[in-house]
Parts: structure tokens; C-alpha cells; sequence
């Protein structure tokens, strides 16, 4: 007798997802490929770059990257494995260099990528080895609102194009002042990315935080001055052209606003889901950005950003600290509790005793709608050539459409 | 060093690790009662991503109150911790007093199985209160940066 708890639910397919799509090896290979492979990534803020030779290192669809400023100043990402015999070039995750010199035999590259020495040439003479085609591998670079991207696929459309719309919330906080990174942690979380991802996208889950049910009332509202909004490509976001703000005094919190952000409210919040893995927040005066890069099915490494303006003074700087730390610091008062939640989806998934989740809240883009998760996870489908909620089921015909 | 100052500098350790020992039990109104009126709890860690010392958490005492007062009402992390100090190095100068100490924290699930969370310095700054100490800064430097779950205990 076949597991009740393996049965779909009684609801169109749009509306369910197969949780095996977070926990089967197999697929999370063809997400490597498929997705991270051919959307543009969220690699770093330019403010982490500011001067010529400042560097990165990251990984995007688990290869390694490098992300330079060049002495044009323009940034150029390269695969950070030497042309020789595959040392990784750079080893530390910052720093400033004027080029890049492998520790492993002394072959040297420009901040260009360029191959610019090879340490006893004379070895390759009867070779006659070109060192005008070994630069660094280049990896498609772009940036917009100091946002550092890269792309794997030289036939993916150029990064405006693939963000459209859903960039018109973030320009006034992150393009009309020059913005800095303030905060920076990681973790590497037990589950699998999608759910972090899905957690950020869906308003529901404030029932899980104590401070949001205070001064957040409008979430769980019926209706609400905040909208879901839609996308193409699978963007989303979730903001208010009213006067919907977060009532802090509710929760008896002072002095953690102040200093807004251009183009922001008082107390506004706004949330911006970029497809496939990227997620942006923002508190009127501090912006969050999640970066997270899938180490396998089940564990999923993530970069926490906090930005301010570049040139505050100390005072505000420490009032948007304040404020971002008390929500989104590794000991906040909301972060810890949505890790809980995604680890303790992860292990109940991974026992495939219950194989469905559902995403059938229908609200007419109310806050708490499921319209973005279902938007998301049909895009997810129509990269993967699967349909989220019969994902083994190859036949073309049962994609969701 | 004078024998008061011999004291004053066995008072001082003690009453560091005795601040661990509430967090372990998770006396947290006891806990914070280990500040001064005008004290500061304080949690860094170096980002060699960004080149600097970064706060993730700071607060005074009236909004760290707020916030201990709070954990009993989050969905929080369900293990256990233990706290273990070395000897705390002490220095005494009249009713100020500074102490570094080297502390790792280890945190045991439901289940029993136990890791290592966190290691790190408390970096403290105290003032004499009467006739006991209290922490003007309750300093948390640590040298882990990727935990294993976050938090919202002191540490």
C-alpha cells in the first residue's frame, strides 16, 4: 500500500510542489547546470572593490571566480585557476594586488588577465607556447546600482535585460548615493538553497517572527497597503506605494531608524527576490543582501551583506548597524529563527515521509499570497525542463505550465 | 601586587566566569545584571571579506535587557551550551579593572550529540559597584565566524 503522505494533494499542480527537488542529488546537478550555469549572479558590491587591483574571490555553479579591478578601472571576473596546471591563483578571499603571480610555479597574469610572465620561458621555447592565448579564463562581468554580477553563459542576455522591472524598488536606496558594505558574515546552512530563497520570497512565514507580529500587523492582515509584485523571469518583490510602515514603537524599539535611505519612507520596508538566488531587504535606512552559493542538495554556503552610505558619519553609521543588526545579525532577533525553520523543512524532507508542500494561498497579491512562489517555481521548471511538482515525470506534457 | 590588589584580581576573574556559568544554566536576568547602568554587551568578529572588525551585536543596557528579556518568547535554537574559560589575565587600577580571557563554546543538541560553537576572547572592561564588579563592556571577540546556528543567547 503505497504511503499516504506520498500522495499529491488534491489541488492544481501549480499549487504543490514534490519535495524531492530539494533533496535529490540528481537534480541539484542539473540545477549546476542549468540554472547557475545560465543566469546572471550576484558576485559582490562595488564598494568591496573601491581601488585598482582590490580583488574577491567566490565561487558561481561551484567553480571559482576571481572579481578585480582593473587599472581602468573597470571589474573583470576570471576563473581563478592558473593556465598552467590548475593551482588556484589567489588564495585568500580579499586583498589588493598589482597582478596576480600563482604560488605554485610563478606564472604571472595582469589585472587584465592577461598572461604577463612565465618563470624560465626558455623551457618553452621548442614548444613554442603562446602566452597571448593562456590569460585567465574571462568570465561575462556586469554591474547595476554598484551590484557586481557574472555570468557563465556567453549567449545569456545582458543583465538589464534579464532584470528588467524588478530594479525600479531598489534605484533610489541603492543608486542614488554611493552605498558600502558595513556588514559581513556567512554560515553554511543544512538545507537546501531553494528553501532559503522560498522562506525570504513568502510573507506568511512572520507568523514565525515575534517582532514582526508586533510591528507588523498589516502582514497578517486581510488586506494590506504591501503587494506582491511580479516579474518576469521569476523576479519578485513585495512592497507599498502607501504609507505601510513598521511600527517599532508597537514593539517598544527606539532609536533604530533614522538616517533613510534615498527614496525610501520612514520606517518603510521593502523586499526584492531577484531569480534564481538573491535576495535584497531593506529597512528604510539599511539594506540586506543575501548571496548564497549551493555547496550540494543539502548544504547551502550564505553571504549576508549589510549596506549603508558610503560617507556617513559615525553616528548614523552606528544607528544602521544598530538596526541591521538587531533583525539580520547572526545573533538578530529574525535571522536565527528563519535558519531553524529552513533546517527543520530540510530534515523532514530528507526523510520523504510527507513528498508534498503546498503553495495555494490566493490573496490577490496581498502580502501573504503564494503568487511569487508559484511564479518562481514555474520558471524554476520551465530552466530545468521539470515541473516542480512531478519532477521525475519526463514526459513534456506534465510540465506545469 | 598588593594584597588587595591580589584580591581585587580574584574577585574580578571570578566574577567572569561566573558570568559563563549563568549563561550555561541560562540565567539571563542574572546575566545581565552583570552590567553596569551604563554598560555595553558587545559581540565582534574580524571579516577578512571586508578588512575590519565588524559588530553583530551591540547594545546598552536598557535595549539589551529589552532583547534578553524577549528570548524566552523567539523560536529558538534548542541545544544546550556549556562555556569554558581559561584563566582570565587581570589588571586592577583603583575601581577600574580589565580582564582577557579565551573562552570556547560547545553546544549539545537535544539528541547528545556535541560540537564545537564557537571560540573566541571576552575583551572586559569592569568598574567597581559597591562592594562587587560590574562590566562597563562585556566584550565578545570571535575567532569563529561561521556558526553553526545562530544566536539569540549571549555568548
Amino acid at each position: 500500500m503505497q504511503n499516504p503522505g506520498h500522495l499529491p494533494p488534491a489541488l492544481p499542480p501549480s499549487h504543490y510542489l514534490d519535495n524531492r527537488i530539494f533533496t535529490d542529488p540528481s537534480i541539484f546537478r542539473e540545477e549546476q547546470e542549468r540554472l547557475f550555469s545560465k543566469v546572471w549572479q550576484f558576485v559582490c558590491h562595488e564598494s568591496e572593490l573601491p581601488n585598482s587591483g582590490d580583488f574577491r574571490t567566490t565561487q558561481v555553479a561551484g567553480k571559482p571566480l576571481i572579481v578585480v579591478r582593473d587599472e581602468s578601472g573597470s571589474i573583470r571576473s576570471f576563473f581563478n585557476v592558473c593556465r598552467h596546471r590548475a593551482a588556484e591563483v589567489v588564495r585568500s578571499e580579499s586583498g589588493n594586488v598589482r597582478s596576480f603571480t600563482c604560488f605554485y610555479h610563478h606564472w604571472n597574469y595582469g589585472l587584465d588577465g592577461s598572461l604577463r610572465v612565465v618563470s624560465k620561458p626558455e623551457g618553452y621555447e621548442r614548444a613554442c607556447l603562446d602566452k597571448a592565448a593562456l590569460g585567465l579564463v574571462p568570465v561575462r562581468t556586469e554591474s547595476v546600482l554598484g551590484l557586481v554580477f557574472t555570468c557563465l553563459d556567453p549567449d545569456a542576455p545582458a543583465l538589464q535585460e534579464y532584470l528588467g522591472d524588478i530594479l525600479q524598488p531598489l534605484q533610489g536606496p541603492l543608486g542614488s548615493v554611493p552605498m558600502q558594505v558595513i556588514h559581513f558574515h556567512k554560515a553554511v546552512v543544512k538545507a537546501n538553497w531553494k528553501l532559503w530563497q522560498d522562506n525570504n520570497s513568502e510573507r506568511y512565514h512572520s507568523m514565525l517572527h515575534t517582532i514582526n507580529r508586533s510591528t507588523q500587523p498589516w502582514v497578517l492582515g486581510k488586506s494590506s497597503p504591501m503587494k506582491l509584485r511580479l516579474f518576469p523571469n521569476g523576479h519578485s518583490g513585495y512592497w507599498s506605494d502607501g504609507e505601510a510602515a513598521v511600527a517599532y514603537e508597537r514593539g517598544g524599539y527606539t532609536n533604530v531608524t533614522g538616517g533613510t535611505l534615498p527614496g525610501m519612507r520612514d520606517n518603510e520596508m521593502r523586499v526584492v527576490n531577484f531569480f534564481p538566488d538573491l535576495m535584497v531587504n531593506i529597512r528604510s535606512n539599511v539594506v540586506r543582501i543575501d548571496r548564497m552559493s549551493p555547496i550540494d542538495e543539502q548544504h547551502t554556503m550564505i553571504e549576508w551583506r549589510g549596506l549603508g552610505v558610503a560617507d556617513d558619519d559615525a553616528e548614523t553609521r552606528e544607528l544602521r548597524l544598530r538596526h541591521h543588526n538587531m533583525f539580520w545579525g547572526p545573533a538578530g532577533r529574525n535571522l536565527p529563527e528563519d535558519l531553524i525553520a529552513v533546517e527543520s523543512q530540510y530534515r523532514s524532507m530528507r526523510a520523504d515521509a510527507v513528498r508534498y508542500s503546498i503553495l495555494a494561498r490566493e490573496e490577490d497579491l496581498n502580502p501573504t499570497d503564494d503568487a511569487n512562489l508559484r511564479a518562481y517555481y514555474q520558471e524554476w521548471g520551465r530552466l530545468m525542463g521539470r515541473s516542480a511538482s512531478a519532477p521525475f515525470a519526463r514526459d513534456a506534457q506534465e510540465v506545469t505550465s | 601586587m598588593s594584597y588587595e590588589n591580589l584580591v581585587d584580581a580574584f574577585e574580578v576573574q571570578q566574577f567572569i566566569q561566573r558570568t559563563a556559568s549563568l549563561l550555561n544554566a541560562e540565567k539571563l536576568s542574572e546575566w545581565v545584571q552583570q552590567f553596569d547602568a551604563a554598560g555595553t554587551y558587545e559581540v565582534t568578529a574580524y571579516s577578512t571579506e571586508l578588512g575590519k572588525e565588524l559588530a553583530w551585536w551591540k547594545q546598552e543596557l536598557p535595549l539589551l535587557q529589552k532583547t534578553i528579556s524577549e528570548v524566552p518568547r523567539h523560536v529558538r535554537d534548542p541545544a544546550r551550551r556549556l562555556h569554558v574559560l581559561g584563566p582570565p589575565l587581570v589588571s586592577v587600577t583603583g575601581d577600574e579593572a580589565r580582564g582577557e580571557t579565551a573562552f570556547s563554546v560547545f553546544r549539545t543538541l537535544p539528541t547528545g550529540e556535541t560540537s564545537l560553537f564557537a571560540v573566541g576572547r571576552y575583551l572586559d572592561e569592569l568598574v567597581r559597584v559597591g562592594s562587587g564588579w560590574r562590566f562597563s563592556v562585556h566584550r565578545v571577540q570571535l575567532e569563529t565566524r561561521v556558526l553553526d546556528a545562530f544566536t539569540h543567547l549571549p555568548l
